[in-house]
């Protein structure tokens, strides 16, 4: 398994040089450039060229993207332009709201999806199950930022339960944080439950019609222990793989989210980085959510091979 | 004693196509310690007989099942999924047909040998071990010992087959039903693995509804033999009668569409198609197939009794019997 491990993080190589040479030249695709946005309206050329000269931004940009991929390679991220801060330093100080917001969202997404899905898969064409389409149906096709601002109007800004937005650290104050971060980590994660919610009924429909689930009930198990032992410990490696792609897509989705409930995490430093053509920080973030992409899909291979003894690398 | 009463079993199931009469007022009796053949062609209804036995078919969302189920004195079909799962594995167990997916893929051997016993009574884990161990030995696994722990994919389907005998003799049954446990196997390990049935039922005792579409291993196995055909037992004998006098023309078309090793003969297989289930009739089902069908045959044949171990639903089972 090792070996395997080795040889993913290998491959793992040319897929992350790919999002380098995207990341790098989208964000230049962009009118304007770092310079003209940070002088503002009132600039003379003089100025811009001497200060592009300064950040070797007069270079030709594979010449550009070749430094910048040499100090990547050093482990020297850069430092932004703009708001003068090492790109390592922002996004470690803003990943922690981040982390904590997909986590939760997930969280979430699980703690609900699971149990509805193996329900209605379980009673089969019952009502529970044509509520949970439905709930799936409806959760899939209503988008993030409209879900959220109607939960602003709604719980917060009418009823007072839930603040509209900002973040308060859990070392600062643990129930205000949960309490800040609630509402926009129900709102990022009703898109995925609801993924999850038919994946799970999907998955365990396909493994109620095996014939080791009527083995599993002629032997005399409590339904407890079939659902649980046999049918849904068989369904989890879909359902797992699903997870895994969504939990790439809450670092997405959070961009929107974060800006909508004003949450300093990642997604709000990334829009600060396109608003500012930070181009270093901006490459950065990408870079680093790719990375992240990338560790997620090999940690989920891996546990393939603890889920189902038949995976073997 | 009888073990096991089936009367007057009706299992329908609704489907887009309408409501599909499926098993159509089955009379079936096992009696303890008795190895009982239920023979049919596919689709005649006996899995889904033997599924009604059990309470396993989907009754909250397709099925329809109807008469009464006995056994020892209490109906199976009154009996709530509570009780079921008290009598299923400890009273009752079945085995399935196909060995390569009647096994939990992620769940090592000896566990699912030894889990039904483990929910009843508490046992330790070594013990259970010993116990899998025990039962996988029983049924002739070879170095039990090293493979208790394995998982299924590394195992042959016969050895797998053996396992599946192994979870469900584990509970010690008072009955077996074993549908069409050796059809998705080849002929020789078909052989091995009835020979062990056999043995295994000489020592516990436990009774056998024993399912299979194949005369040849009704003959090997059994002491009484049910024919089915389209949801009605059409015949029951002890399996020498049977075999020597066969009565309803569905039964000696069947024996005359099977092999004889040493005989020449041509084989006769049987015209048409069994009815549908999706059209109800009130006759003789086999009538339309039957080179012997007379007018009379429009009305439903009774059961009756040929010797006191011989039954069969044949207007005309009298003429027809061999002189």
């Amino acid at each position: 398994m090792w070996r395997y491990t080795l040889k993913r993080l290998g491959m793992a190589v040319p897929v992350l040089f790919g999002i380098s040479i995207i990341a790098f030249f989208s964000v230049r695709w962009v009118p304007g450039d770092t310079i003209t946005a940070m002088l503002g309206a009132q600039y003379t050329e003089e100025q811009a060229e001497r200060l592009r000269e300064q950040y070797g931004l007069d270079q030709p940009v594979v010449v550009q993207y070749g430094r910048w991929l040499s100090q990547i390679l050093r482990g020297d991220w850069g430092t932004s332009v703009y708001t003068r801060q090492p790109v390592i330093e922002a996004i470690a100080e803003r990943l922690p709201v981040t982390l904590q917001l997909v986590a939760m969202s997930l969280a979430m997404a699980i703690a609900l999806a699971l149990p509805l899905g193996v329900w209605a898969a379980v009673r089969r064409r019952g009502p529970v199950d044509a509520s949970v389409t439905v709930l799936g149906l409806l959760g899939l096709s209503v988008p993030g930022f409209w879900l959220g601002t109607l939960l602003i109007l709604g719980l917060s800004l009418q009823l007072g339960w839930f603040p509209s937005g900002g973040f308060i650290r859990w070392s600062v104050d643990p129930w205000a944080n949960l309490h800040h971060l609630f509402l926009p980590a129900l709102t990022l994660g009703g898109a995925v439950a609801a993924v999850l919610l038919r994946m799970t009924r999907a998955a365990m429909l396909d493994v109620l019609d095996e014939e080791y689930i009527d083995l599993a009930r002629a032997k005399g198990l409590s339904p407890r222990r079939w659902i649980i032992r046999h049918a849904l410990r068989n369904a989890l490696i879909p359902i797992i793989t699903v997870t895994g792609i969504q939990a790439g897509y809450l670092l997405g989705g959070s961009v929107v989210i974060e800006q909508i409930f004003s949450l300093p995490g990642i997604g709000m430093l990334s829009l600060q980085a396109i608003n500012n053509r930070d181009y270093l920080l901006l490459q950065g973030v990408i870079l680093f959510i790719g990375t992240t992409f990338v560790v997620i899909n090999l940690v989920i291979d891996l546990i393939y091979t603890w889920l189902d003894p038949r995976i073997t690398y | 004693m009888a073990l096991l009463t089936i009367d007057n079993l009706h299992v329908r199931f609704r489907t887009p196509a309408g409501l599909l009469h499926a098993v159509n007022g089955v009379n079936l009796q096992v009696d303890r310690g008795e190895i009982v053949g239920l023979v049919g062609e596919s689709g005649c209804g006996k899995s889904v007989t033997a599924r009604a036995i059990m309470r396993l078919l989907p009754e909250h969302r397709s099925a329809q099942v109807s008469g009464r189920v006995v056994w020892r004195d209490e109906d199976l079909l009154a009996k709530s999924e509570t009780d079921m799962v008290r009598l299923r594995g400890a009273d009752l167990a079945m085995i399935f047909q196909d060995p390569l997916s009647a096994l939990n893929p992620v769940m090592r051997i000896g566990d699912q040998v030894i889990e039904g016993p483990r929910q009843r009574e508490k046992l330790s884990r070594q013990r259970a071990r010993a116990r899998a161990i025990e039962w996988l030995d029983h049924v002739g696994i070879p170095d039990a010992a090293a493979r208790v722990d394995q998982y299924p994919h590394t195992f042959s389907g016969g050895m797998r087959q053996r396992v599946v005998m192994a979870t469900a003799l584990s509970g010690s049954p008072d009955l077996l039903i074993a549908d069409e446990p050796t059809t998705a196997l080849d002929v020789t390990i078909q052989a091995q693995l009835l020979e062990r049935l056999r043995t295994l039922q000489a020592e516990t005792g436990t009774a056998i509804l024993f399912i299979t579409h194949d005369l040849a291993v009704v003959a090997q196995l059994c002491h009484r033999v049910a024919v089915m055909y389209a949801g009605r037992i059409v015949e029951q004998a002890t399996v020498a009668e049977l075999f020597a006098h066969p009565r309803h023309p569905y039964t000696r078309a069947l024996l005359n569409s099977t092999p004889v090793p040493g005989q020449r003969e041509r084989l006769e297989p049987i015209p048409g198609a069994p009815p549908d289930g999706l059209h109800p009739f009130s006759g003789c089902p086999f009538a339309d197939r039957c080179p012997h069908a007379i007018p009379a045959c429009d009305l439903p044949p009774p059961l009756e009794d040929v010797t006191s171990t011989h039954r069969v639903a044949c207007h005309r089972h009298e003429e027809l019997a061999d002189p």
